[in-house]
């Protein structure tokens, strides 16, 4: 059996689980609202980068800045619309919320793309050779940016005046309201950079999978798995959930085929679930 | 009230040369009913299989109708449900009174629809399922102008053989077709001593195939064969690519989809995708179709619009020999008859009403297009396997 081999394939498919569920988390750590349209969102991503790189011929690096800035910009539109006005409400008002916009999401972009399917031809293809292997060339830039994503945004949560104001939001709305600190304004940059994240995980997937309007369905879910298991809103849990999760799903496919293998990553999320409803490292949800 | 008299009279004025148009003494059109996915999950194939049957229409009223006679169509949507489909075919038949009968689009749909024909013992072209499983509850009236589940494979035995393959890995979406298609590919196997290794099958919603990848590295199969959804074609060949990795032949039927080879670019190269219909066939009446549905929608018909353009070909044939719409002589005509389509010859076994004369191709993607490679008669290149390294391209 190749164990270094599946190791790192899991390993690297657990990067993309992780910037996958790095927007979704953070939103729910400061807001405390399910995005549903998360996956959308992403999937807007993946389907902007394609126009910009293969319609209207940009260096795929354009896309690494334009597309976040664009589900932003779309995140914080739909705060400012819809989720703002829901704050106060009961959960289940933002988690409905969410789940519309996600479908209008959808079918917009099915009017704007079409209903097909479509990729990034020759845009990070190939392999490099490491350690003895072909590694994903894709894979490999994707796992270093969610890396580098999740340590930045914890950073920006711990040591940055601003994140401490998100932090004091999240944990003591009225000591913050007290200090000075606009509540309205830091949910609205939060969903915007939750929603920016999203489409930067858009735009890494575009070039390894094949992208289309419903893509969020894809892996919205799994998403949702990888926060559930490393503990919503908890960023290291979050990273080691999705490395666990990406690893497990590599072996369990290989040892029992991918039906198992799927079912690895749901299995884990019910037993932490009953077990330890919190996650490995998560703060857990408050009513 | 005048205003309204005037409109009436209008109505009369623009109604009044239409009626002149119509072919001397033959007030009545033939009503063909067709019930086909319009909105739901199937609705995007089934526009092209409508849009076929339409031009079909177009076609024969210009020729002077069918027993001189008038077409006219009778649609309806089935909301790509099959018990919406039964019950609107129960409609066509006693509500509306159509004259004939073509099936829905889709497996599930064509199920239920034939069922409904059956118990009233109306004669049905089944051109949109291509399920065995159709043909396998003796009905009398359900002649098949589809090509059938085992149609798709059938050109993998002689390619195999001829390229000296002897290993085959399935690696599907678990669905009813890759089920079906596994049964014709066992029978392959067998008869061509061809080793299928494994049989694997993933939950719809798999985009990762690594675990798929390091098994394969290691056992390293000729065929690595796949039926599902072209998404998953294009991330198979990105990931083999990605990993350094190829069989001799990569098959999937979503590599014969305009989609892949746009979203995989260069890497969609030399794989080969099942087919049953392509524009450049040298079928009878194909060039004169392709050209017919380029100048009234502005695109190549695909595989969705050929199997509809079969079907209601085979129909006016059918109502041509017989001579009436008489549901048993027709019944008797369909189930000897042989034509040719766009999609080939036309033969149905007169007991079940299966289609066996219609053959599934192969094709390889070359240079950005689709090259049939099978069958030998029709191919437009000769293939190239094994598929060249990624290194060596």
């Amino acid at each position: 059996m190749p164990v270094f081999e599946l190791l790192i394939a899991g390993i690297l498919l657990g990067g993309l689980y992780a910037l996958m569920a790095c927007g979704l988390n953070l939103v729910f750590g400061v807001m405390r609202i399910i995005n549903f349209a998360h996956g959308d969102l992403l999937a807007v991503g993946a389907l902007t980068t394609v126009s910009i790189v293969t319609g209207l011929h940009l260096p795929f690096y354009v896309a690494i800045v334009v597309v976040p800035l664009l589900t932003a910009a779309l995140g914080l539109a739909m705060q400012v619309l819809v989720l703002r006005r829901l704050a106060d409400g009961p959960m289940i008002m933002s988690l409905l919320a969410t789940f519309a916009l996600s479908t209008i999401l959808v079918n917009l972009s099915i009017l704007i793309w079409g209903g097909g399917y479509r990729g990034l031809p020759g845009v990070l293809g190939g392999s490099v050779h490491l350690l003895g292997l072909d590694v994903a060339l894709s894979r490999l830039v994707s796992f270093l940016v969610a890396m580098a994503v999740t340590l930045l945004v914890w950073w920006f949560l711990q040591s940055t005046r601003f994140g401490r104001a998100i932090r004091s939001v999240s944990q003591a709305p009225e000591l913050a309201v007290i200090n000075g600190i606009s509540i309205d304004a830091v949910r609205n940059v939060t969903f915007a950079l939750g929603a920016a994240m999203a489409g930067l995980a858009g735009v890494l997937l575009a070039p390894t999978f094949a992208s289309d309007p419903q893509l969020g369905a894809r892996f919205g879910i799994k998403a949702f798995a990888v926060i559930i298991v490393g503990g919503m809103g908890s960023y290291p849990g979050a990273m080691a959930a999705a490395l666990l999760l990406g690893v497990l799903e590599v072996f369990g496919g290989y040892w029992f085929g991918q039906v198992i293998g799927s079912a690895m990553l749901f299995l884990v999320m019910l037993v932490v679930l009953l077990v330890r409803p919190r996650g490995l490292l998560g703060m857990g949800v408050r009513a | 009230m005048n205003g309204f008299k005037t409109i009436l009279a209008g109505a009369a004025l623009l109604a009044a040369p239409a009626l002149t148009l119509a072919p001397a003494g033959a007030a009545e059109p033939i009503k063909v009913g067709i019930a086909l996915s319009q909105s739901g999950n199937l609705a995007d194939s089934a526009e092209h299989y409508k849009k076929a049957v339409e031009l079909w229409r177009d076609q024969v009223n210009a020729r002077g109708g069918l027993l001189n006679r008038p077409v006219e169509l009778v649609l309806y949507d089935d909301r790509s449900d099959p018990a919406t489909a039964a019950r609107l075919y129960e409609r066509l038949i006693t509500n509306d009174n159509v004259d004939l009968l073509v099936s829905p689009w889709g497996s599930a749909s064509t199920a239920t629809a034939t069922a409904v024909a059956e118990k009233h013992k109306r004669v049905m072209i089944n051109s949109g399922g291509a399920s065995e499983k159709i043909h396998q509850r003796n009905f009398k009236h359900i002649f098949q102008s589809a090509a059938p589940i085992s149609a798709y494979v059938e050109g993998i035995g002689p390619v195999a053989e001829k390229f000296g393959l002897k290993t085959m890995d399935i690696i599907s979406r678990d669905y009813p077709a890759a089920r079906d298609m596994e049964v014709a590919l066992n029978k392959i196997a067998k008869d061509r001593n061809i080793k299928i290794e494994k049989a694997e099958y993933f939950p719809a919603g798999t985009s990762d195939y690594s675990s798929y990848l390091a098994q394969a590295k290691q056992s390293n199969p000729d065929i690595w064969i796949s039926v599902g959804y072209p998404n998953e074609a294009i991330e198979m060949v990105r990931q083999f690519r990605a990993n350094n990795y190829l069989p001799k032949l990569f098959v999937h039927n979503g590599a014969s989809i305009d989609d892949f080879v746009k979203a995989a670019g260069k890497d969609a190269e030399y794989a080969v995708g099942m087919s049953l219909y392509e524009p450049v066939l040298k079928t009878k009446g194909n060039a004169e179709f392709v050209k017919a549905y380029k100048d009234k929608y502005g695109a190549e018909p695909g595989y969705y619009s050929g199997f509809g353009y079969a079907g209601v070909t085979v129909l006016e044939e059918a109502v041509r020999k017989t001579g009436s719409l008489d549901q048993d002589k027709l019944r008797e005509t369909l189930s000897t008859m042989e034509t040719d389509t766009v999609l080939g010859h036309h033969k149905v076994d007169p007991k079940t009403g299966l289609q066996v004369g219609v053959k599934g191709l192969l094709v390889q993607i070359r240079d950005g297009k689709r090259a049939i490679i099978y069958p030998e008669e029709l191919k437009t290149a000769d293939a190239v396997i094994p598929m060249p390294a990624w290194a060596n391209r």
